[in-house]
């Protein structure tokens, strides 16, 4: 019997529509604006979410007054009750926390794309560079996996709260919850228009389409790149953070390679290079994902005998092909930019 | 485009609500059972099998309902946790936000099972899942029940009682690299070697790996490090186990000592290759099982099992049945609401004969009885029978 | 390290790096000709291995019959790909990154077919029924039939190609495609037949390496995918241009995925769970100290870009 919730339904595809547009912002940036091209979308997510993990299992009882306990092993049970415990009566410490696992992540996540923007330099071809991301995220998946102690290997960390666990009515929790991931995500998107349609966005794109001429015409081009690469992995790894306290759950196997083909996905659907189209994008796959579920649930109740969870897949393939073909621009292609001094040369002509 | 896409959408949303109207009947009230499982994915055939366990209890449960003249009546929704942690969260919600279901069967894994367990306790929905046993999930009070299927503490004590009662005194150890395969591990280490075990060399192979030729030889030599006296333990899913018997049956070493294995090892696919079966009846191999220790359940599972889908359950779709039954009975008796059916779950719960076991609840929500069968491979290798019976809670092994 | 352990893991480095050069000369091949970094190549030695298992299950028991309908149905799996996406895109003249985009939506598409098709048939994890036996045994050195067909197929097929390549019209053909597409057209090579040419080549070793793989481990929907990583760190390693390096990078990944990682496990102790990371620090290790891989070791005879 379907008996959509529509409110709540609401509510987490617009969570997630908040938490995809974070990610789909800064791949936009990044491949959209600088041309970088990031494969290893899910490590720079991951680092958000792992950070999470320790934030909340080494500094959360800190802050609530209490002595941590070790998060892993046989006082996993006692570890996970305190931290529930704070979580639900200590707001304060709640949100204290959270302001320092987005200051972490942003620092470790911007240190790392940093970096990883030098080896463009290294790297004989520009798409090797997308082999090494992407490679370099399941390498450092294996690593986090085996490390016992960081975030207890395999059995991860339960009870990564998101910081409106106090409120008592689940619903009003989840609300405000999805306010915190659409006010990010709006801070994102407004911070990333600024910096595309600044001087620096147009040498940036200008770096996309013609490295040697945006050289020669005197631009700090490793260093913009750079610049660019440390802004995406900061707001991707606060999208992580989100990502990680919407299933309140840390756990490696959530960050390989099909997360960051899905934040492609989106960034190609709406459009790349426009960051109104990679909120489309996102808003889309958000959606898809909710309605391709409901539609098999629907299916199976029916009693159909497809097994509707493989044709989602299928349909997911053929729609992204189909879009690669006939809009390869993506849904809200790229304008052409334009600026003051181009307004007026077009007056001047007369067009 | 767009304004194509979300005529689509509400085209879409209109057609689902009008089904749905269509599909409540007017006098009968219908309780939803959730089921989130993987159904993609490397355990997608596991989802699959377990989904059909579940089909056949509904069944059963709708039935004996009508013939009563009650009302009410069992529906399934179903959604895939794509075997992700974060899947499982976002099937959960799907589930319960869409049908209103306030009890849900599964998800698989103990990772699943935690990515879905902030949303259950949140919204007070009831997770009865049936073959999660790792210890990370073994919380006092959430909503999250693990019926039926013990946690491995139980099975592991089983083996390493076994392994040291067929006078192994080395144990050499290939696991899943997983939370399931490492937890099994450090029990089986534990438990053996506080009960006079001698060394215990472990390998872990990575979830996935398709061929396992590098970690059979690593085995292999440990094996011959320690000599005759060593036994082996091999914890592995089917893809891998059958990969690794593969290369395993010409290697002298590991064709001349005894195995031990988990239950999952055991599907009917391993001994359908001759060599595969040949291997493991030279190795004495032997698993212990909750379904191989019968109860008056298991033979009326089968047959109707086999009458509704014309071929055998899987290893593990018994369990399913079991805990739809559960949470069905539960639904019965204190309604289609979540805060009264995990008040209640634990009480029928520890009223419930299963297929495999009698269930019975401990103070984590965990299955606490524990009574395997202990099967060894035929000297054919055309099936397993039953060598004796563990009995976890006391943890004496009684032979046939 | 045991030497009998040593030996093993060398005839397993030569039985599997053998499989892993079939697969990864498709990629030299369709990175040399098609400048695509196809990530769906795995789903086509995913197909031939389920054709491979469904002619053995229908009784067919013939290792030649087996591989011939794998090459046939990778052949044109790969071909249908090329022309119902590939095709179009590079006729639009998308960028390369929409191409690799590409290439994981048509591999997702053939792995979720196989899943149906799998399914419905309950063909999940079952093996090709050739059964394994001893051939030659001396001390640790045991070689079994199924050695004895995956080492000289694999050769006998990387000699054959390396034959079409240098000594048909059609592998002069696909060396000028590769060399310089522009100028391969404005001398009147046809493009697109050569196109055709290679994508059938292309996944028919790719479907005869999943037969072969079949016969090592258990065919399933994923098996493919999980080995692409490895395969791809050998393509960089022949610097995804030289058939000589693609086959001595094959060899080099098997080695460090075998015997340098049971060489690591027994000597220091690294867990075998960091297997699966051994190619990707290849991966990552050539394209930044090396990228050109084994190209300049061998610049003689097989390689594409010549």
């Amino acid at each position: 019997m379907i008996n959509i919730d529509i409110g709540a339904t609401a509510v987490a595809v617009l969570t997630l529509f908040g938490i995809y547009s974070l990610m789909a912002i800064s791949l936009n940036l990044e491949y959209g604006v600088a041309g970088v091209p990031n494969f290893g979308k899910a490590l720079f997510i991951s680092i958000g979410a792992y950070t999470a993990g320790i934030t909340y299992t080494r500094t959360l009882p800190l802050l609530a007054g209490f002595e941590a306990i070790h998060p892993c092993g046989p006082t996993m049970g006692g570890a996970l009750q305190l931290r529930s415990e704070i979580m639900a009566s200590q707001p304060a410490a709640g949100f204290i926390n959270l302001a320092l696992t987005f200051l972490i992540a942003a620092a470790v996540a911007g240190a790392v794309g940093f970096a990883v923007s030098y080896i463009t330099l290294r790297l004989k071809e520009e798409w090797f560079l997308a082999l090494v991301l992407l490679v370099g995220g399941e390498t450092v998946r294996i690593v986090v996996r085996g490390a016992d102690d960081f975030i207890c290997s395999h059995n991860g960390i339960s009870g990564v709260a998101q910081p409106f666990y106090f409120v008592e009515d689940p619903r009003s929790s989840a609300l405000l919850f999805m306010l915190l991931a659409l006010a990010l995500a709006l801070l994102a998107y407004v911070y990333s228009q600024r910096l595309i349609h600044s001087p620096y966005g147009r040498m940036l794109k200008g770096l996309r389409e013609d490295e040697d001429i945006t050289r020669g015409l005197g631009k700090g081009v490793s260093l913009a790149r750079a610049q660019i690469m440390a802004v995406g992995s900061v707001i991707a790894a606060i999208g992580g953070a989100l990502f990680a306290l919407n299933t309140g759950f840390v756990n490696t196997n959530d960050y390989v390679v099909n997360l960051t083909l899905d934040v492609w996905v989106m960034v190609v659907l709406g459009g790349i290079g426009n960051n109104r189209g990679a909120l489309l994008g996102a808003l889309l796959i958000a959606l898809l994902d909710r309605f391709t579920q409901i539609g098999a649930i629907a299916l199976n109740m029916s009693g159909s005998e497809l097994e509707f969870n493989y044709v989602r897949f299928i349909a997911f393939g053929l729609i992204l092909i189909w879009m690669l073909r006939n809009r390869p621009g993506g849904l809200l292609p790229e304008s052409r930019l334009t600026t003051n001094a181009h307004d007026v040369a077009k007056g001047l002509i007369g067009r | 485009m767009i304004k194509k896409l979300t005529v689509l959408l509400l085209i879409a949303m209109m057609m689902l609500s009008l089904g749905a109207t269509a599909a409540a009947q007017d006098d009968m009230d219908i309780y939803v059972l959730g089921v989130a499982l993987p159904f993609t994915g490397s355990f997608g055939t596991f989802g699959q099998d377990f989904e059909r366990g579940i089909d056949l209890a509904v069944a059963e449960m709708n039935a004996e309902l009508e013939a009563a003249g009650s009302s009410i009546r069992f529906e399934t929704a179903s959604a895939d946790t794509e075997q992700t942690p974060e899947g499982a969260a976002r099937a959960l919600q799907t589930i319960v936000q869409t049908t209103g279901a306030q009890v849900v069967v599964g998800p698989l894994t103990t990772a699943e099972v935690l990515g879905a367990k902030q949303f259950a306790d949140e919204n007070g929905v009831v997770i009865v899942a049936m073959a999660s046993s790792g210890p990370a999930a073994s919380i006092p009070g959430d909503n999250i029940f693990r019926v039926i299927y013990p946690p491995d503490t139980f099975s592991s004590k089983a083996f390493a009682t076994i392994a040291l009662e067929r006078g192994h005194e080395n144990m050499v150890v290939l696991h899943v690299d997983d939370a399931f395969g490492n937890g099994m591990n450090e029990q089986f280490t534990k438990n053996y070697q506080a009960n006079g075990g001698g060394e215990v060399a472990a390998f872990a192979y990575a979830p996935q790996s398709t061929e396992l030729s590098t970690e059979a030889a690593a085995v292999s030599a440990a094996l011959a490090g320690f000599g005759d006296t060593a036994g082996f333990f091999c914890v592995c899913f089917p893809g891998a186990a059958e990969a690794f018997v593969q290369v395993a049956q010409i290697d002298p070493v590991l064709t001349s000592v005894q195995w031990l294995g988990n239950e999952a090892m055991t599907s009917d696919e391993m001994l359908e290759d001759p060599g595969h079966a040949q291997t493991l009846a030279n190795a004495n191999f032997v698993t212990v099982s909750q379904s191989a220790d019968t109860t008056p359940l298991t033979p009326i599972f089968n047959e109707a099992f086999m009458a509704m889908f014309d071929k055998e359950p899987g290893i593990f779709t018994n369990y399913a049945f079991d805990a739809a039954n559960i949470a069905m009975l539960t639904m019965l008796a204190a309604g289609n609401d979540g805060a009264a059916v995990k008040s209640m779950l634990p009480f029928i719960s520890n009223h419930y004969i299963g297929t495999a076991v009698q269930a019975f609840l401990d103070e984590n929500g965990d299955q606490a009885i524990a009574s395997y069968g202990i099967r060894q491979v035929l000297e054919d290798g055309s099936g397993f029978y039953v060598i004796g019976t563990y009995d976890g809670n006391n943890d004496t092994i009684t032979y046939k | 390290m045991p030497p009998a352990l040593l030996t093993t893991s060398l005839v397993n480095t030569i039985q599997i790096g053998s499989l892993y050069a079939l697969m990864a000369l498709g990629i030299t091949l369709t990175f040399s000709v098609m400048k695509l970094p196809n990530f769906a190549h795995a789903e086509f030695v995913t197909a031939g291995a389920y054709a491979a298992l469904i002619v053995s299950l229908s009784g067919v028991l013939n290792p030649l019959a087996i591989m011939a309908a794998a090459f046939v149905v990778g052949a044109l799996t790969a071909l249908i790909s090329h022309i119902a996406v590939f095709k179009p895109l590079e006729n639009r003249e998308v960028s390369l990154y929409t191409l690799i985009l590409a290439s994981f939506a048509v591999g997702l598409i053939i792995r979720y077919i196989l899943f149906l098709m799998a399914d419905y048939f309950n063909l999940f994890d079952l093996r090709i029924g050739i059964p394994l036996t001893i051939l030659f045994r001396e001390g640790s050195l045991i070689l079994s039939n199924l050695f004895a067909w995956v080492v000289p197929t694999s050769i006998l097929l990387v000699i054959l190609l390396t034959l079409l390549l240098n000594a048909t019209p059609l592998g002069r053909e696909m060396r000028a495609l590769a060399n310089n597409s522009i100028l391969a057209r404005v001398i009147g090579i046809p493009v697109e037949r050569v196109k055709n040419y290679t994508w059938l080549l292309v996944g028919g070793l790719a479907g005869v390496a999943g037969a072969l793989w079949g016969l090592q481990s258990a065919v399933n929907p994923l098996m493919g995918w999980a080995a692409i990583i490895s395969v791809f760190a050998a393509a960089i390693l022949g610097g995804l241009s030289s058939f000589s390096g693609t086959i001595l990078g094959a060899y080099v990944v098997a080695f460090s995925e075998n015997t340098l990682m049971l060489f690591l496990n027994f000597n220091f102790g690294v867990d075998l769970a960091y297997k699966p990371a051994i190619p990707f620090i290849i991966i990552i290790a050539v394209l930044l100290l090396r990228p050109q891989g084994f190209t300049e070791i061998f610049r003689r005879a097989g390689d594409l870009d010549r």
